[in-house]
């Protein structure tokens, strides 16, 4: 199935092969947006991996959540990186929706809605979803 | 290198993965994040009995197992792309360190689920 | 022409004397009208017969005389000198083997073009008698964009994927199957799969999405991409549940 490597020149030919830069994603500003937004994908582990260890927790019984639960309130480290977290996690969510309006551009009708207009209203469904998230976080 | 052909298989976790923590994940990081680590949130709410209460409920069940469980796959499946693009060539290893901790952490969140009310 | 001088910076590399490309500098006049093909038109006519390069049309519409002009794959024929504040680099395309100054070797996408077989492969062979093949305004718009592509290869150029892993299959290859894919009159999706759906097709691909940003001609091959990585998966699920019955 492989093709042919054309970087290594034919027969006769003296082709110049430039090696391609280790650090290609420092080159230009939009890889190296392209990188921010593929690290976005740790911060989604780390809070996935956070939200598991509290589940743990209240699986193990009252004890262990109570404990759990004493090592997360009122915790300045635990909310700086939090605070990082949600930056990175809105992040993956506008360029996670800017890739949708990409990959399958909404129609309603026969009006193409705009990508702009399509990442601002699933923002909007993100504050929304929050809401619902808040109100039983909050003891609704 | 060429991609590994399981990677359709891989791309589909990503991708469902990708819309629902892209949707629901930042309310659960402002909220069982930040808004729990300052206090915001009143101890009624954050008690074992509400929580086993609201977690007893098959739809809060699904719903966190699709949750957790996808954002590890998304995650891992970008982080292994990742690890490839800061230069360390190694996929096969990378990719059973990545979606082995995403099947993992999928095992621990049904076993902690089955163990909640 | 005014009297307004730019300097620009060339790649010059020739195989039978050196082992590694260098660069010569040039001071040419210009005025709002010059384009960076046409400052190179002048050093090759006024100032040095040697200078190597490709070009045809001078209107966008060849594809030939893609180079890297301050680190960024244009169309030569298209980018004004006016637009630029300083001195100009001018580079072969990027990611290509440099064949002699700023003359790349195509071999490996005119390859991998063929391999995609960007061409109507029809469901049922019509005879003439039988007609045309109609096709809806509607229909045609499903693949039009992507039928503007001119194989200038700037989207290989843009391409960190395609830097890194010379087999990937690249952009503009798949955009073109994509776009005989989206063809109502064309019934071999299955057969371009093979290649495009393989390891060395789509899968290689992350989205950075700069292939699209560079097009001159605005075909969007990202979107193209991550369209086939769509219909592949789920054709796949079609197939898995319905293991006879499918066929697209």
């Amino acid at each position: 199935m492989s093709a042919k490597d054309y970087r290594v020149p034919e027969p006769g030919y003296k082709d110049y092969i430039k090696p391609y830069p280790e650090l290609w994603w420092t080159k230009k500003r939009p890889y190296l947006l392209f990188m921010v937004r593929e690290f976005t994908a740790l911060f989604v582990l780390l809070f996935a991996m956070r939200l598991l260890q509290g589940l743990i927790a209240i699986s193990k019984g009252e004890a262990a959540w109570n404990a759990w639960l004493a090592g997360a309130t009122n915790s300045v480290a635990l909310a700086i990186g939090s605070l990082f977290a949600l930056f990175f996690v809105l992040f993956h969510s506008i360029t996670w929706f800017q890739a949708g309006a990409v990959v399958s551009p909404m129609r309603i009708g026969k009006f193409e809605v705009p990508p702009s207009m399509f990442v601002l209203g699933n923002m909007g469904l993100v504050v929304a979803v929050a809401a619902v998230i808040g109100y039983f976080s909050l003891g609704g | 290198m060429a991609a590994q052909k399981t990677e359709s298989f891989w791309w589909l976790l990503f991708s469902a993965g990708g819309m629902m923590s892209a949707i629901f994940l930042p309310g659960h990081v402002f909220f069982q994040g930040l808004a729990m680590q300052l206090g915001w949130l009143p101890e009624s709410a954050t008690s074992y009995g509400r929580m086993v209460e609201l977690l007893s409920h098959p739809i809060a069940k699904l719903y966190l197992l699709a949750l957790i469980s996808l954002s590890l796959f998304h995650a891992g499946h970008r982080l292994k792309h990742v690890v490839s693009d800061l230069g360390l060539e190694a996929p096969g290893l990378v990719a059973f360190i990545f979606y082995g901790v995403a099947f993992l952490g999928t095992g621990l969140t049904v076993f902690a689920l089955a163990n909640i009310g | 022409m005014s009297d307004k001088m730019k300097k620009l910076t060339v790649t010059r590399y020739n195989p039978e004397t050196d082992s590694a490309p260098r660069t010569q500098t040039y001071e040419v006049p210009y005025d709002d009208d010059t384009v960076v093909l046409d400052a190179l038109n002048h050093i090759k006519d006024q100032q040095d017969g040697t200078l190597t390069y490709r070009w045809s049309c001078r209107m966008g519409v060849c594809g030939s005389c893609g180079m890297n002009v301050n680190g960024v794959p244009k169309l030569t024929c298209a980018t004004f000198l006016r637009d630029f504040e300083g001195d100009i680099t001018v580079e072969p395309l990027a990611n290509f083997p440099i064949m002699r100054d700023l003359v790349v070797n195509m071999s490996d996408f005119m390859e991998k073009l063929k391999r995609v077989k960007p061409w109507l492969i029809p469901k049922e062979e019509k005879s003439i008698d039988e007609g045309e093949y109609l096709q809806t305004p509607r229909q045609l718009e499903a693949y039009r964009q992507f039928s503007m592509c001119i194989n200038c290869m700037l989207c290989y150029a843009a391409c960190p994927v395609y830097g890194k892993h010379q087999d990937f299959l690249g952009p503009a290859a798949i955009a073109l199957g994509h776009r005989y894919n989206e063809d109502s009159r064309d019934g071999a999706r299955a057969e371009r799969n093979k290649i495009i759906g393989s390891g060395e097709g789509v899968w290689e691909c992350t989205f950075v999405g700069e292939c699209s940003e560079v097009c001159p001609k605005h075909v969007d091959p990202a979107a193209a991409i991550q369209r086939e990585k769509l219909a592949n998966v789920l054709d796949k699920i079609k197939s898995f549940i319905l293991p006879r019955g499918s066929s697209r």
